[in-house]
């Protein structure tokens, strides 16, 4: 996952955060992902998104349960180079967090991650 | 991200992954949850690839389009030996639903319900 994307803004409000990125054509995973035809891998977005999560708590997490995360379009950086990452947290007991988190571009919405979250080991 | 495809049926498949230091999902010598979603999704994949090669079709792209109720047991390290098994809930206009369990020795890794999109040609 190294070079999978880069981050242009970011903006942090307590537990929620705005983050631009961009996508990186040049990634190792589009060798595989598939060959000549990149498609962005969904749990690539999925672990960017859980970056994001983890500079807006400011620790690394880890990842209990999915509840629920959604793919409805297909991205690649030649389609979507640029992305907007939405993340809200809200804090359960023990560290836990209920993380909700969007991936779009202005008013389009590309995938929803709602998930329960962990500063410790789960 | 499967290495091997243990049994295949028109209900299921047993599939396995071995855990390599070189793996992209490795951290810190564990296995991350998007490689276990990735695991898992791939072995649907290979489910479905099995589908298509008894009716001698060409295999076909397939891509995640929902992950539900998805809980992470423990991360497994490096060397590890997953052990993968896909039931096919159902199949919806090109949209299958499938439930996964991953397990390393025995001990529970992870379960999931995945929906996994086929593009037609």
């Amino acid at each position: 996952m190294e070079n999978y994307y880069s981050l242009i803004a970011s903006t942090i409000d307590g537990l929620s955060g705005l983050f631009r990125v961009q996508l990186n054509p040049d990634c190792r995973v589009y060798e595989g992902h598939f060959p000549g035809s990149p498609v962005s891998p969904g749990v690539c977005n999925i672990r960017m998104m859980l970056e994001c999560a983890e500079q807006v708590v400011q620790h690394p997490l880890n990842v209990c349960k999915i509840n629920r995360c959604r793919f409805t379009t297909l991205l690649s950086p030649q389609t979507h180079p640029e992305l907007e990452i939405q993340i809200n947290l809200q804090p359960k007991e023990d560290g836990l967090f209920i993380l909700n988190a969007s991936i779009g571009k202005g008013e389009e919405v590309y995938q929803t991650l709602k998930a329960e979250v962990l500063n410790t080991e789960c | 991200m499967v290495d091997v495809v243990w049994s295949a049926t028109d209900e299921g498949a047993e599939t396995g992954l071995t855990i390599r230091e070189d793996n992209i999902f490795v951290q810190k010598g564990l296995f991350r949850e998007p490689g276990l979603i990735e695991h898992i999704a791939q072995s649907a994949a290979a489910f479905a690839g099995y589908g298509t090669f008894v009716r001698g079709e060409q295999p076909k792209l397939g891509f995640i389009g929902e992950i539900k109720e998805c809980i992470f047991h423990q991360l497994p390290r490096v060397g590890c030996e997953l052990h993968t098994t896909i039931r096919m809930i159902a199949v919806v206009k090109g949209i299958s639903l499938i439930s996964a369990e991953t397990t390393c020795e025995g001990q529970p890794v992870a379960n999931c319900q995945m929906k996994i999109f086929i593009k037609e040609d």
